[in-house]
């Protein structure tokens, strides 16, 4: 059981896919202009990395080494297919305002390296536990990195439409610069070196 | 070749074929589910977008040709016409949609309802805010001969700091107008 909360805990700490591995920093920068956005993100990469290490985890034995990548990129873009048309069916929304992203999961790297280096050599319950443990990784950067931009590019904060915070003098002039590209690197930047400071996450 | 070599070349290749063959019939499933869905999603979205412009519509007919929507109240009268149209915004294309009163579309005559934009990458706190009322409800219910802007002699004050998105979309209103009007006019001569 303990390794279980290992494989979980690694994709938080040590191996956070934003914070630590610096992978998946395409959708990671690119949609985390509100908190909205990055848990859409966060939730569409929930489904296809989860699926993808459950169905991978499950034929490991049978799938013959030569053509082991293009059988995960047919499976992960099977599967980011089937997000894509049912967010555009059900949260058209959402699926506008993450546009090319979504699709563009099929190269997030995140998903790929766990399939190779992770769920193509492991059994189930563990794959499973690191494709936990990956999308909270990533979806706790997310958070973050989406709740500095949007607290400072707008002057608020909320979570579908509800507004919980408003800071006075800020919301009328926003810092715009951090809803653009440059405010993503910034704020993941100084969040990267943070959490370096206060051993939070530890790089070797 | 012996049998061994040809089972280890023929093997990789049957696995894939047989993950890409299921992996269709996952796709063909829920294209099947979410095809209907994804239609009636998109017409919904229109049809907030020309209600937002025409308060009083009840339905809308789309003609493909000049790729002109035409708006009909209640009692089936034509109350005005849209069409959307692309401008080329600082950051990109800016989609809009423009709304024209239901006139002869004589010139002179063709007047502009309002605007919406429908999609842009315009810079925030510059650009992006020609998607602001204070901008866009200069539009409405203007001749087209006046959307031009002020410095050029029109009605239409430009957003300081954001040259490049105002012109776009004001130049491209203004011509666009006047283009799908003459076709809402010729269409018109034709069935009358």
């Amino acid at each position: 059981m303990n390794k279980f909360v290992d494989y979980f805990r690694n994709g938080i700490m040590e191996s956070n896919p934003v914070l630590v591995l610096l992978l998946g920093l395409c959708p990671a920068l690119a949609v985390s202009t509100s908190i909205d956005n990055g848990l859409g993100m966060t939730a569409a990469v929930l489904f296809v990395l989860l699926f993808a290490n459950i169905i991978i985890s499950l034929i490991r034995d049978f799938i013959p080494a030569r053509v082991r990548i293009p059988v995960f990129i047919v499976i992960i873009a099977t599967l980011v297919t089937i997000v894509d048309l049912s967010m555009q069916a059900f949260l058209p929304d959402l699926s506008k305002s993450l546009g090319i992203y979504i699709p563009l999961i099929v190269v997030n790297c995140i998903i790929l390296g766990r399939a190779e280096a992770f769920a193509s050599k492991h059994k189930l319950t563990e794959s499973i536990a690191d494709a936990l443990g990956m999308v909270v990784g990533f979806g706790i950067a997310l958070l973050l990195i989406s709740m500095f931009r949007q607290l400072f590019g707008t002057g608020k904060l909320s979570i579908f439409g509800l507004q919980f915070l408003r800071v006075p003098g800020l919301a009328e002039n926003p810092m715009a610069i951090f809803i653009l590209p440059m405010g993503a690197f910034l704020v993941l930047g100084v969040l990267l070196a943070a959490f370096r400071y206060m051993g939070v996450v530890s790089g070797e | 070749m012996n049998k061994n070599s040809f089972s280890s070349d023929i093997y990789p290749i049957l696995f894939l074929t047989i993950v890409v063959c299921i992996a269709v019939v996952g796709l063909v499933l829920t294209n099947s589910v979410t095809e209907e869905r994804i239609e009636e999603a998109r017409t919904e979205a229109l049809k907030e977008i020309l209600i937002a412009q025409f308060p009083d519509m009840d339905t809308f007919e789309y003609d493909e040709d000049i790729e002109v929507y035409t708006i009909y109240d209640q009692d089936q009268e034509i109350i005005g016409y849209a069409f959307e149209t692309e401008a080329d915004g600082y950051g990109g294309e800016i989609e809009l949609l423009v709304a024209l009163e239901g006139t002869d579309m004589r010139e002179g005559n063709i007047i502009v309802k309002g605007i919406s934009v429908l999609f842009h990458g315009e810079t925030p706190g510059l650009g992006a805010r020609i998607e602001e009322d204070a901008f866009l409800n200069q539009f409405e219910g203007t001749n087209v001969e006046d959307i031009r802007l002020t410095d050029d002699g029109g009605d239409i004050d430009a957003i300081s700091g954001a040259t490049v998105s105002t012109e776009a979309v004001v130049n491209t209103v203004h011509e666009s107008a006047l283009e799908k009007a003459a076709l809402i006019r010729e269409n018109m001569e034709v069935s009358a």
